[in-house]
């Protein structure tokens, strides 16, 4: 493999270096982790030396994590790339046979093989991205090649979060909006360890603790932010949304909801026609400008608009024939089922805890609101003197979005918050900008076959929200895409499903491809299920000796597991080598308080053999003629840097991927012609910009007059309308109906298919049993089997960085002495851990931090022996475990085809519903091992000390 | 504590040096013991020899030898500045009683009189020695006299067993032979004593340790930084297994108390001396290893990994629950 | 004057974040190098700054705790009188305790001496390291003022650590402690520490029993 000498800051032995003539200090962008803090570098000599926050940072305002400050280890990793790598020639794929070839061979050859996909079919091409930060980029490159077989990581990580909250109020937590712990009072967390926003996240909790607010985290495990709460409510995983659904009942029995928020902003008061059978049915009553009817309070029928939130909430109504119920009162009719009671017998927790938590927040939300004296007025007109806040925020991630009833688990957290009347007001959930969008946002996936044809780009966006089965990328009932997003089984696949490309590929399910070209994704290890298969699966070859998957391209800065399967990789430069931009074009970094991007700037120059993979890209795209590239056959962009200051959403919309600085003066914001130096403005500005929306625009945004009109005129949204909260979300019944075979328009013909459509597309919230539990040997694995993620490493890439690795190097598995007890099992025990996907071994830890029906362990430490340039007898390799290896990937499929373990809403994989029994194991050591390979730099494995300093001062 | 070769080697040869010294200074000073001029000049020789090995292990302690000029500096406080210097100035006096044996009129009764000084001065620098052991409130084993005394009886423990080994093939004198059995007596209680003390040192640092956290005992979860014992952290070792340690506490009696009794009653000679030696010095060896290496340090409970042994965490029986 | 730092046993999450800002000034500051044996492979490393999670309590009620622990700069550092060469001080000017590797021979008494664990011995340089409340910083007046407090506490997310002078009555640190009963670790071993910790303050529900039993209607 290759060897390189620049990138160390010194071998063996002590090597004290001089201070530097000229200390240098540039501001970039972290990408220690996707929460792209602004950060302050120290260069000294070419070296990077110190990582500190940017203090005026809207991101982290001065702060950096334990990562962030490594970030200076990761820059000096032993596992850089630093050539291109090209697979020995009849040696197997996934040994790590990989030589350095020259630039030219490896792009000459890969963009043969893409021309030839090109010019037959473009959809055998999957490009697939991982912790990507480039997707807008990513997304049109793939747009423009032709194939739809293009998405970045959503489908395995948290689209469940992602599409329930777009569907519901055109925002969500994560990137797209917030809790306000600044002016919060009561404050619920579910299901989250760390997330994106990490240092935001804990500087929010600060606030919180600072003001005295109260604290309450649902979740089975206590650790991290966990230990800081006010009460810890251990709950059995995948149930959450009984406990929603009970606190809801609780509210509604105590008329504990803000019924005026209900009716103004949301539509709640919306007439569902109720016509079981009919094409109609679950349908709202439209007018004729299509504004849902509600009954007013004089029990007329009047559009919503002109109802100016009047509308019941309540009844039975009909007319001319038809019978209609608004949509709460539907919601109201099923909460009657959900007591406390019942859901006690699901959550494991305690029914007073439920009632008492639920009272709690109704009562600080309806008696304690918070007034802020900033005048604002609604898309009704009506000025309102204050805006009157309901303290009480919520923040959830993948304890929710992790589960196959994820998607309606987190829509019945959204349906609570409406209830509550805490969406944008001050103490509530924040959009961050460019959201609120419409929801869900008007964006449709290209969905016809005609969009992807050789030698043409696809002219619509590659990933969507589909508003009805219209909308699919299905022909008849096979999917059109690889990963079988936006199929019957996965139809809200808004993030596309990357966890189910290699299986397919391999199955040639819809049909083989050609070239699988992952950027930034280590599927052969920690980001797939059933680990081991899919490794198998990679280097499967068909009865011609042929593989089965012919090409695998990877775009890797670091000697992964996955770089080992690949036939060509592209070495990438670290963070800190390169342009980049974080765009509002991408995932936002802006704050409730206005929007924000930044960009990452070379603060050291890469090894000479090694490009940033984005301009990769754009010289493949050029040698391919890629239409939005070329400019009559002449390259509109030599580098990403090009691409970042001159690409436009489309010719002339003054939108790109950077909103500051803008126009030929670089005075213009949001909107303004492309700016050639515009990164040199953002260099000079520590490297971000951030700009604060007018008081009066920034709350209740969805429905603020002025937002809307100066949102609209900044180009976030494309209208000013106003966007209506989907307490009932209409799209939903349109596939129910497409399953009940009452859709006019496409329709599934399998009936395994449309019964899948008839039960998870409720329209309104409701509780099912992670699918897992259907499986016919579920009671045999009695405990549920999780990994929470560790705040020092991000995924794969804490373990080749010297200092973080030493924070967390092995990882043994958590379980509640009493679960111990009655299994007599004991502390510190090799276990094994079986579930109906296989076994793998363990260690015990007792922890009566965990709920006794887990078992948990950290995320991704666990190594192959040998990869990311570490010694093969690394602790991360003999120690550690990997769970994936052991977490199902399918589910028993009731028609003919694979049905991934999957939610049957949004595709987003099941991580936490792996379900396991545990018993002694006569073995004392990691089991299932991989084959060790040599590290990239042996020198670097073996090293005995890595000592430095930059100055001989006063300590000498 | 890691035991390291330097410390032990150390304290172990001071200890020997000294106890060898004042043995000889006893049989010269009272006659009644009836042992040879020249005997006793052989074992001042060997206790020179001894001193001078156990100071030049302390060299290899430093790990700096360009600051050893500055080691005296803090005398006031240092009770290692102050046994640099006492271990110093009883290697010098040590010196003179072999150059005063040698050049000097031997009726000026000279020899005697820096014999007993030399001896006085062993007694002195071991006592140092220990404390700067004993005076450590961090170091919960051995913050106690116990330590002192346990380091002296060990001196003069050795030393005897090394000054019978050097006469056992020719006299057979009572005395001496009682005194080895009695120290060795004195010893095994004293170690009994020691034992105690760190147990007791074991269990008590997790009583105070002031986090404000309720419900102690408590479990530490960390992995990966709490790994011991850390290389750099010479002061954190990893806690013996109990049945490991029983063993070893065994061992220590049987060889510094049992076997010496059992030789000195039953095997007079050459034979009977240099097994009583070899017993004791490994005894007494082995009780010093343990006297570091087996050491709780009040910050071991900050970084000790859960021992994979049952949860400290105390619970009244079983309670069963719920699995679905 | 004594400086110290203070951390808010409310707000430390067990990040880190202060753990590895510390070896990262000081891995390139004026005290460093802050060594990792076999970087790659089993790693062993020094810090000067460990955070401890730990937990107590039976399920259901069980607490954790997270607790980052370097130098406390005690009043009465044990660790300064037991130093043969006087490497170890404490500054009379700012109550900082230092080590000079000039003149230290590196016995390691003052690593027993110290009760909190916190002193690391260089192996290779043969000298006893430590925490220098960033020194080189906070003394450093070609820095802008706000890099001029020790890299953990401005490093730290939820802003838990507070850097000040404890004898200044007025002071931040001072008022810290005074009002939220700050204390510090194993004061039974008379070190005194500079640094303090402030406990957990639990903020409860306003919801009574009787009020959920008739939610519930249940007799209470
Ligand atoms: N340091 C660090 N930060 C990261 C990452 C990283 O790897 N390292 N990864 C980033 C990525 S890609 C993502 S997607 C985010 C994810 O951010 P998080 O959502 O915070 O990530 P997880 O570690 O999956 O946390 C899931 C939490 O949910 C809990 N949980 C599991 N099942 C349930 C349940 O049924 N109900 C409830 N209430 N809780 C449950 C688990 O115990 C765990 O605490 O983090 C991002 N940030
Ligand atoms: N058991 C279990 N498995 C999980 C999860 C879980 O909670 N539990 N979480 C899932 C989730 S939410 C996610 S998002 C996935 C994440 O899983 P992945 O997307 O696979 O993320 P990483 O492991 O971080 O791997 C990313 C790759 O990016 C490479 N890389 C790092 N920096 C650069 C760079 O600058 N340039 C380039 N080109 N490459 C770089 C790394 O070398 C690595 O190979 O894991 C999933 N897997
Ligand atoms: S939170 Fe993420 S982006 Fe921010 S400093 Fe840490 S690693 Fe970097
Ligand atoms: S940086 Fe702050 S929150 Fe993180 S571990 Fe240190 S003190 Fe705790
Ligand atoms: S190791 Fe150095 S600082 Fe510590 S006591 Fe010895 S001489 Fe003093
Ligand atoms: S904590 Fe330890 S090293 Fe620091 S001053 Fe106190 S005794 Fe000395
Ligand atoms: S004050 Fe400086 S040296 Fe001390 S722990 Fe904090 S960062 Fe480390
Ligand atoms: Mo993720």
């Amino acid at each position: 493999m290759a060897l390189t000498k620049d990138a160390e800051p010194s071998g063996q032995g002590r090597q004290a270096l001089k201070l530097a003539e000229g200390t240098r200090k540039v501001h970039t962008t972290c990408y220690m982790c996707a929460c792209r803090c602004g950060i302050e570098v120290t260069v000294e000599d070419e070296k990077i030396r110190f990582i500190s926050g940017i203090a005026e940072s809207p991101v982290n305002k001065g702060v950096w994590c334990a990562k962030g400050g490594a970030g200076i280890m990761t820059q000096y990793s032993p596992a850089r790339l630093t050539t291109p790598l090209m697979r020995v020639p009849g040696s197997e794929r996934g040994q790590g046979t990989l030589v350095p070839v020259d630039w030219e061979t490896a792009l000459n050859t890969v963009a043969g093989w893409l021309q030839d996909i090109r010019q037959t079919d473009p959809a055998k091409l999957a490009y697939f991205t991982g912790r990507d930060q480039m997707q807008a980029f990513n997304g049109y490159w793939a747009r423009q090649f032709g194939t739809p077989n293009w998405a970045a990581h959503g489908g395995f990580c948290s689209v469940n979060m992602a599409a329930a909250g777009m569907y519901s109020v055109g925002g969500s937590f994560w990137e797209f909006g917030w809790p306000d712990l600044e002016e919060a009072r009561w404050f619920m967390m579910l299901g989250v360890a760390e997330d994106h926003p990490s240092n935001p996240l804990k500087l929010a909790i600060s606030r919180l603790k600072d003001r005295g607010g109260r604290f309450v985290v649902v979740n089975p495990v206590r650790s991290g932010y966990g230990a800081l709460a006010d009460e810890w409510v251990p709950i059995h995983p995948g149930t959450d949304g009984a406990l929603l659904m009970a606190m809801m009942h609780v509210l509604h029995q105590e008329g504990l909801y803000d019924r005026e928020f209900l009716s103004r902003y949301t539509n709640a008061a919306g007439l569902v026609e109720v016509a079981p059978g009919q094409p109609s049915d679950g349908l709202f009553w439209r007018s004729s400008g299509q504004d849902v009817m509600v009954a007013d309070e004089r029990g007329d029928f009047v559009p919503m608009m002109e109802a100016s939130g009047r509308g019941r909430l309540e009844g039975d109504y009909r007319h001319e024939g038809r019978a209609y119920r608004p949509a709460f009162q539907l919601l109201s009719d099923r909460l009657a089922a959900c007591t406390p009671a019942w859901a006690e017998g699901i959550t494991h927790v305690p029914r007073r805890t439920i009632v008492r938590l639920a009272l709690e927040m109704g009562t600080t939300a309806m008696k304690h609101p918070v007034v802020l004296p900033t005048p604002w007025t609604d898309f009704y007109g009506q000025e309102h003197p204050q805006t009157v806040g309901r303290p009480v925020a919520f923040h959830a991630m993948r304890g929710l979005a992790a589960h196959t009833n994820g998607f309606q688990t987190i829509r019945a957290l959204f349906d609570l918050m409406m209830m509550l009347g805490t969406i944008d007001g001050p103490g509530g959930f924040r959009y961050k900008s460019p959201y609120p969008k419409e929801a869900p946002p008007p964006v449709t996936p290209a969905s016809r076959p005609e969009d992807y044809q050789p030698m043409q780009a696809v002219a619509k966006p590659l990933l969507g929200y589909p508003r009805s089965p219209d909308d699919l990328l299905v022909q008849g009932d096979e999917p059109m895409r690889i990963d079988e997003a936006y199929s019957w089984k996965y139809p809200l696949a808004a993030h596309g499903l990357i966890q189910n490309v290699v299986r397919n590929a391999f199955d040639k399910r819809p049909y083989g491809i050609d070239t699988l070209m992952v950027y930034m994704s280590n599927i052969a290890w920690n980001s797939s299920w059933n680990t081991l298969e899919t490794r198998d699966m990679l280097r499967a070859k068909d009865d011609q000796g042929e593989y089965r998957i012919p090409h695998v391209v990877v775009l890797d800065a670091f000697d992964s597991e996955t770089v080992a399967f690949a036939d060509i990789v592209f070495p990438d430069t670290t963070y800190l080598e390169r342009w980049d931009a974080a765009s509002l074009q991408d995932r936002p970094i802006s704050e409730p308080d206005g929007p924000a991007d930044s960009i990452r700037q070379p603060v050291v120059a890469p090894p000479s053999g090694v490009r940033p993979a984005a301009d990769t890209l754009i010289e493949l795209a050029n040698r391919l003629r890629l239409p939005g590239f070329v400019d009559q056959d002449r390259p509109r962009y030599r580098t990403y840097a090009d691409f970042i200051q001159l690409w436009e959403t489309s010719p002339g919309s003054g939108v790109g991927l950077l909103a500051g600085y803008r126009g030929s003066q670089g005075t213009d914001t949001l909107v303004g012609a492309p700016n050639p130096r515009q990164l040199e403005a953002y260099a000079r500005h520590k490297a971000f910009w951030f700009e604060e929306i007018a008081p009066e625009r920034k709350y209740y945004r969805m429905a603020n007059r002025q937002y809307l009109d100066w949102a609209h005129g900044v180009k976030f949204i494309p209208t000013a309308d106003p966007i209506i909260l989907q307490f009932y979300s209409e799209p939903l019944q349109t596939f129910r109906l497409a399953g009940q075979g009452l859709w006019p328009g496409k329709k599934p013909r399998h009936p395994a298919l449309r019964k899948r459509l008839a039960t998870y597309f409720d329209p309104l919230p409701f509780w099912h049993p992670p699918l897992e539990e259907k499986e016919e040997t579920a009671g045999s694995y009695p405990l549920i089997l999780l990994t929470q993620r560790p705040m020092t490493h991000y995924h794969s890439w804490g373990s080749h960085n010297a200092w973080l690795r030493q924070l967390l190097l092995e990882n043994p598995l958590f379980i509640n002495p009493q679960a111990a007890q009655a299994l007599d099992l004991c502390d510190g025990q090799w276990v094994w851990m079986e579930s109906r996907q296989g076994r793998m071994t363990a260690t015990l830890r007792f922890s009566d931090a965990v709920e006794p029906g887990t078992v948990w362990t950290w995320n991704a430490i666990a190594k192959a022996p040998g990869a990311w340039g570490l010694h093969p007898d690394a602790p991360e390799s003999q120690n550690a475990i990997l769970v994936n290896h052991i977490v199902p990937d399918t589910l028993t499929s009731d028609d003919d085809t694979v049905t991934f373990n999957n939610d049957p809403v949004t595709g987003q994989a099941g991580w936490y519903d792996a379900k396991v029994r545990l018993y002694p194991s006569e073995l004392h050591e990691v089991w299932p091992k991989v084959e060790a390979r040599a590290p990239v730099r042996a020198d670097m494995a073996e090293w005995k000390s890595l000592r430095y300093s930059t100055r001989k001062g006063a300590g000498h | 504590m890691r035991p390291t070769w330097p410390l032990l080697a150390l304290t172990l040869l001071q200890g020997l040096s000294a106890g060898m010294l004042c043995l000889a200074a006893v049989a010269l000073l009272a006659p009644a013991m009836d042992i040879p001029r020249t005997t006793l000049f052989v074992w001042q020789g060997a206790a020179w020899v001894a001193g001078a090995l156990g100071g030049m292990a302390s060299f290899f302690h430093m790990h700096r030898l360009a600051a050893a000029r500055y080691v005296l500096r803090r005398l006031g406080s240092s009770w290692l500045s102050r046994e640099a210097l006492s271990t110093a100035v009883y290697m010098i006096v040590a010196s003179f009683v072999l150059l005063v044996h040698l050049f000097w009129p031997r009726d000026l009764g000279a020899w005697d009189a820096v014999s007993g000084l030399a001896a006085v001065l062993g007694l002195a620098a071991v006592y140092i020695t220990a404390m700067l052991y004993a005076t450590i409130p961090a170091m919960r084993s051995w913050h106690s006299p116990v330590t002192v005394l346990v380091f002296v009886c060990a001196g003069l423990l050795s030393g005897g067993a090394a000054d019978y080994a050097l006469v056992a093939g020719r006299s057979s004198d009572l005395a001496l032979r009682a005194a080895v059995m009695g120290l060795a007596a004195v010893f095994g209680i004293l170690f009994s004593f020691q034992a105690r003390l760190f147990r007791q040192a074991a269990g008590g640092v997790l009583s105070a340790t002031g986090t404000g956290l309720s419900g102690r005992p408590y479990r530490l979860q960390d992995s990966g930084t709490s790994r011991r014992p850390y290389r750099t952290q010479t002061q954190i070792w990893p806690e013996l297994p109990a049945r490991l340690r029983r063993w070893l506490y065994a061992l220590v009696f049987g060889l510094a108390v049992a076997i010496p009794w059992a030789a000195a009653i039953w095997l007079p000679g050459w034979a009977g001396g240099i097994l009583l030696l070899a017993s004791v010095g490994l005894g007494v060896s082995l009780s010093r290893w343990l006297f570091f290496g087996d050491a709780t340090h009040s910050s071991r409970v900050w970084f000790a990994d859960q021992p994979k042994t049952p949860s400290p965490v105390r619970r009244e029986g079983k309670r069963t629950y719920k699995m679905q | 004057m004594q400086l110290t730092i203070i951390t808010d046993l409310n707000k430390c999450v067990g990040c880190k974040s202060c753990q590895v800002s510390c070896k990262e000034h000081n891995t390139s500051g004026d005290f460093g190098p802050v060594p990792d044996h076999h970087p790659y492979r089993e790693v062993d490393g020094m810090w000067w700054n460990r955070v401890i999670s730990m937990e107590a309590g039976e399920y259901p009620n069980v607490g954790v705790m997270y607790l980052p622990k370097a130098c406390m700069h005690c009043y009465d550092a044990p660790c300064v009188p037991v130093c043969p060469t006087g490497a170890s001080y404490k500054r009379e000017d700012n109550g900082v305790v230092l080590v000079d590797y000039d003149t230290c021979i590196g016995c390691q008494l003052c690593m027993w001496a110290c009760p909190y664990g916190v002193r690391e011995f260089d192996e290779e340089q043969g000298v006893v390291k430590k925490c220098t409340m960033c020194i080189d910083r906070i003394e450093d007046e070609t820095l802008p003022a706000n890099d001029r407090q020790p890299a953990c506490v401005q490093s730290c997310p939820t802003h838990a650590r507070t850097f000040g002078d404890l004898d200044d009555p007025d002071s931040v640190v001072s008022h810290l402690v005074a009002e939220r009963q700050g204390f510090t670790l194993l004061p039974e071993l008379g070190a005194r520490p500079a640094v303090h910790y402030l406990p957990r303050r639990q903020v409860t529900g306003m919801v009574g029993e009787d009020e959920i039993s008739r939610v519930l209607g249940e007799d209470c």
